[in-house]
Formats: C-alpha cells, structure tokens, sequence
C-alpha cells in the first residue's frame, strides 16, 4: 500500500485528459513508472519512490491542458511591440492593480474550476505572457425512462498567450460543453458567445495594446501550393472564382494534391481563396521536433488551427513555429 | 460579368483627383478583373483573394470597391454558408441577413452564430 494518496481531484484531472496522454507526457519526460494494473497506483508508488512528485504532476496536467485538443484564435499586436517588451514591469503592475495578479512559475498552479469563468494563474516567462483560466460545464445526456436528464461535467481551459517579442496573441479553447454561462441574445448557450467572453477580456487587459486579426489568406494558399511545405493535407475546402465552395476530402494518409481529379481542377487555383486545410505535419522532416505526425486545421477566415488530443507544448510549439515561418517568407 | 462595365473602373481616377492616390492600384485592379472577366463567365470578385494577389491592402481595396459601388460598376453581395460548406443564402446588405436560415440540405435551422459569410463583389449586368 502506497503511502502518498492522489487526491480524487488529481485523478479526475488526469482523467479529464486522458490516461494514455498522461502516459505519453511520462514517456517523454523520461519519466518510468512500474507496472500496475490500475495506472493511478502505479503513479502513487512512483510518488513513495521519489521518480515523480506532486509538482511534475501538476506541470504535466497543466501542460497538457494548455496544450491538447485546443482550438487556437490568432491575433497579431498592432502596436510597435518591440518597443513594448520593455514595459514588461508596467504591464506587471496593471494586471496587478486592475486585477490583483501575481505572476508564478509556469505550469505551476491547479485551481478547482467554478461554473463561471475562473482565473486559474498568470506566468510571464521569457517573452510571454500567458493568463490561464478554467470553467465547469456540462453535457447533457437523457435518460427517457426515469423521464429525466443528467448533467456530465466537463472542465474547460482557456488560455491566453502574448508574446511581445513577435507580437503574436493566441486564445486557446478547449470545445464547450453544451450547458455553461456565455449565452446568446436568444439567451442560450453559445460557443461564439464564449469565445467572445475571452475576446473581449484580452482586448480589455491593457488600453494601449492593439490587437488585429492574423492573415491567414497567404498561409493556406502557400500550404496548398508549396509541396515542399512538410505538411500532408487530406482535406481542403476552397471558394471558387464565381464564390462557390469545392471541398476535397481524403483518407488521413493520403494527400489531395496526388489526386488526379484535384490536379485537374487545381489548374484555376491561382484564383481560388482557400478556406480551410485539414492535415499533418510530418513527423519524419521535423528533426525530432514531433513524435508523431502531428494533426493540425488550418482555417483562413478566423485565423485559427485546431490540434488533436495528445498534443505536447513541443509538438504544438512545432507546429506554431511553422506557421510563423511561412507567414514571415510570405 | 459584362467586359464594357468592368472596364469603366478608369472611371474611378476622377475620385484620385481629390485624394492623389489610388492611381496605380486602380491600372492594377483593372488588369486583374480583365483577366478574371476573360476566364469565368460569372466572378465573385473576393477583396481578400485580389488584396492578396495585388498586394494592396484589403482596406485599399474595399476602399475602391466603394468608390466602384458609388459608380454602379459593381455591387457588394454576402453570401451565406453553414460551417459545414453548404449555401444558405445571398443577400445585398449585411443588415437584412435573418438570424436563422434553413438548410435546404439537411432541412434544419441555422443559426446566426453558425453562420459563414463571405463578403464579395459582383458586377452589374447591363
């Protein structure tokens, strides 16, 4: 019997990401645990050993929060933002006045999400300033023959990131549940009125900083036309000269430009806008930077990019970096 | 898309008279449309794709394409999709969109929040 007990909150985090994920954060951190049949002994016995503690466990789940299954919002800093990093002690003491923050260690602090929005930590580390917050919502499932429904919680993590040595702002969400507080003007839940909330809240952090949407229009046509870009795309929606929609859609392993019916129809694609990509970076060309292909949705119009469960900050820091890459060669 | 129309975008450089810009763009534009109105029978004209094309700023180009609009060369158009890419609509101003549309496809109501809307340009035929 293992002397050090997981809390029943800890293990429901680590549930809430996902055992075989939490696995996958040990294996590349190095970190080996011995083999039991319930994973959770296994950790608590890792724990009387000394191979893990109760920080690592906390900087994993963080980092997988903040990291995994996110859809990522991108804003660019439209002030002078190089001048700005050397405001960084006044930006400090607004957060600190306007709202009462302390910046901590990264990846340092778990705090129980409300059903409303819950400020979780801020960390300014290197360039970046990142604001996390979580919220409890719920997915209703309904039970016909007791005539009634049940509500299944889901937390959620938000994460805000301005980095002020490239200007770069993302707002990381994780997918709502179906009931929580941002409604709409019909009153109900809604996903845009959630992620609105988190909108409005970086726009109002500091009065002097401008933020304007990121272009992605030159990125997704660059991908779609550039094969020497690592990126394999199985699914790509465009709009047409005349502002109709073509969408091309394959097996995860297959790339539409190999298709002969694409290639065909690819001969306009000077004059298509595209929309959105769906694919992967490819493993075998990032220099070990991932451990396996890594998904990624590109889409033009919100600026944004989905990533799929699992997604370690290295893979997804990767996949950022390749897309900051393309748009600076643009 | 009627080739004469199109053409009249000269007309605009009457408006750089007073701003002293535009001038250069609008040769650029007008050999853009050109070739657009010689490959597509019909073109929506999208201010991202030709800002990208161009390289002139999409804000330019809105700006010329309401000066275009002012001159009845062309008129704006926004077009409705649902996520998943199918049409829901088209309508002349952004003010008349309804907050729900039918999805002719599946037969369910879209709402507002789900809506995609492209803004695009037109030109008027004679």
């Amino acid at each position: 019997m293992s002397k050090s007990v997981l809390s029943e909150d800890a293990k429901a985090d680590i549930k809430n990401v996902g055992i075989s994920i939490f696995k996958a954060w040990l294996e590349e951190n190095k970190i080996e645990l011995k083999s039991k049949k319930n994973f959770f002994d296994a950790l608590e016995l890792g724990l009387d050993e000394g191979k893990i503690t109760k920080e690592q466990i906390t900087h994993a789940l963080c980092e997988l929060e903040e990291n995994s299954d996110k859809k990522i919002r991108f804003f660019k800093i439209k002030n002078d933002f190089k001048k700005l990093l050397g405001l960084k002690n006044q930006f400090l003491k607004t957060l600190r006045l306007d709202h009462g923050w302390q910046s901590v260690k990264n990846y340092s602090v778990k705090v129980k999400a409300k059903d409303a929005s819950t400020f979780n930590y801020m960390s300014w580390e290197g360039n970046t300033l990142k604001i996390k917050y979580s919220e409890k919502h719920y997915n209703v499932e309904a039970d016909f023959e007791a005539n009634q429904f049940e509500k299944n919680p889901k937390i959620v993590y938000i994460v805000i990131l301005i980095n002020f040595e490239d200007g770069l702002v993302q707002i990381r969400y994780d997918n709502p549940g179906a009931l929580h507080k941002h409604k709409n003007a019909k009153g109900k839940p809604s996903e845009a009125a959630y992620e609105k909330y988190y909108e409005d809240l970086l726009m109002n952090l500091f009065d002097d900083l401008n933020y304007g949407d990121l272009n992605f229009v030159g990125l997704t046509n660059k991908i779609l036309n550039d094969d020497t870009i690592p990126y394999r795309i199985h699914k790509g929606v465009n709009t047409l000269a005349d502002g109709g929609k073509q969408m091309y859609s394959l097996p995860f392993n297959m790339d539409i430009r190999e298709n002969r019916e694409f290639q065909a129809a690819a001969e306009y694609a000077e004059d298509w806008l595209t929309d959105e990509l769906s694919g992967y970076w490819k493993w075998e060309d990032s220099d070990e930077a991932l451990n396996k292909d890594l998904f990624m949705r590109i889409s033009r119009k919100a600026s944004e990019i989905r990533v799929q469960r699992g997604c370690l900050e290295k893979e997804l820091n990767y996949g950022i970096a390749k897309i900051k890459e393309i748009l600076e060669g643009l | 898309m009627k080739k004469s129309l199109i053409m009249e975008l000269q007309r605009l450089k009457k408006y750089s008279k007073d701003y002293n810009f535009f001038r250069k763009e609008i040769d650029s534009l007008q050999q853009y449309l050109d070739r657009y109105v010689d490959t597509y029978r019909h073109a929506a004209i999208s201010p991202e794709k030709v800002s990208q094309a161009l390289s002139i700023s999409q804000f330019d180009i809105l700006y010329i394409f309401s000066l275009a609009e002012q001159e009845h060369l062309i008129k704006r158009k926004f077009l409705v999709y649902s996520k998943n890419q199918d049409f829901l609509g088209s309508f002349d101003s952004n003010a008349i969109i309804p907050d729900e549309l039918t999805n002719l496809n599946t037969g369910q109501t879209v709402d507002k929040d789900d809506f995609e809307i492209d803004l695009v340009f037109e030109t008027i035929d004679e």
